[in-house]
């Protein structure tokens, strides 16, 4: 099961936990009637419920950061990229966040895993790769209407390999080069629903000026809107 | 994933006296952000007079909902909400959120019963808004 079906089941499994109306296997509802209510208690529709402001959001990520210094040393052939000349890696990817907060500050953690779609080329030596990131967010947000706004900071580290083939499909000329991510982000949502979102993220390293990101993504909510009002 | 979704968007209110799961059910009046509809039920355990509340919060803030606020009448006398468990008590409701509770109340009979709703938006209180069931 990779991480975005699990987040999906995961989500599913709290709002479930979220929703005590849904009857639970077992639990035969003997009365709808505020006190003779058997699996449901009163107020099941508040915001007051114990509800833990959990957002989760899965999108697609665009990211285009400078290419570090790498070496292939692998046989048969060894090479060098150097960073004259080198352009930047861009990558393709999916990212998923799980978010916590109150009504104005956020937090979470943010997991991006991306195919490259550029990369330093090297004649006859077909390329691939892949880049994953780890990142712990803190951010504010505020809302009005079903739209939102929030500035966020992404933290933590990128992990890129760079992999070239041989004319067998192998790949045995690789190397890893890890960075560490600096993001400062906008993000603008709207809600179609109180519980459903749609948003974009445009980001902007700290350390590196040509670092930059673009993220669309959907989000579904614990609590309507986030109890950003 | 239908289940999913079907979650994600349970308590929806789309406006006009409906969620996702439908039209409201019932007498319908608006009360400070609050639109509710209310009508008599039935129920295997408890005893009528039972009024069954539909209520969906139009303003983009969340409010207040006091069903202890709730006057209701048998045209002679107050009838008090059945409370065995000393539940009822003021929530706030979401903005756009919709909710649902059915209260029953003492009564020796169970015949015509009004519900005044005026101040069932604690936030937004307003004159009495009865209701004849």
């Amino acid at each position: 099961m990779d991480v975005p079906v699990k987040a999906l089941v995961i989500a599913v499994a709290m709002l479930a936990a979220a929703a005590p109306r849904a009857h639970a296997k077992g639990c035969h509802e003997v009365s709808a009637v505020v006190g003779y209510e058997h699996c449901s208690r009163f107020g099941t529709w508040s915001r007051d419920q114990p509800v833990f402001p959990l957002r989760v959001e899965w999108g697609w990520i665009h990211q285009d950061f400078p290419t570090r210094p790498f070496t292939l040393a692998n046989a048969p052939v060894a090479r060098a990229a150097t960073v004259s000349g080198m352009p930047n890696t861009v990558t393709d990817g999916l990212s998923s966040r799980y978010l916590g907060g109150n009504r104005l500050f956020y937090g979470g953690l943010e997991l991006d895993t991306s195919g490259l779609v550029q990369e330093p080329q090297f004649p006859s030596l077909p390329s691939t790769g892949i880049s994953s990131s780890v990142l712990t967010i803190e951010g504010v947000h505020v809302s009005w209407w079903r739209f939102s706004i929030g500035a966020e900071l992404a933290t933590g580290l990128r992990a890129t390999t760079y992999a070239y083939c041989n004319d067998t499909k192998n790949c045995p000329l690789s190397d890893t080069e890890a960075s560490a991510q600096v993001d400062a982000r906008i993000r603008l949502e709207v809600f179609p629903t109180e519980r459903w979102s749609v948003g974009v993220l445009v980001g902007h390293s700290l350390l590196d000026a040509t670092d930059r990101s673009f993220m669309v993504y959907t989000g579904i909510h614990l609590r309507a809107i986030d109890g950003m009002y | 994933m239908r289940a999913a979704v079907l979650l994600v968007l349970s308590g929806c209110y789309v406006g006009n006296y409906r969620n996702l799961g439908g039209p409201f059910v019932g007498t319908r009046a608006s009360v400070g952000c609050l639109d509710v509809a209310v009508a008599l039920t039935d129920d295997e355990l408890a005893r009528a007079p039972i009024v069954a509340y539909e209520l969906g919060n139009h303003c983009s803030h969340t409010t207040l909902v006091d069903f202890t606020a709730v006057r209701v009448t048998d045209g002679r006398r107050e009838l008090p909400p059945i409370d065995p468990r000393h539940e009822l008590r003021p929530l706030h409701l979401d903005a756009w959120s919709s909710g649902d509770e059915r209260i029953a109340y003492a009564s020796s009979t169970a015949g015509r019963v009004c519900v005044d709703l005026g101040r069932l938006d604690a936030d937004h209180p307003g004159p009495p808004a009865w209701t004849c069931l």
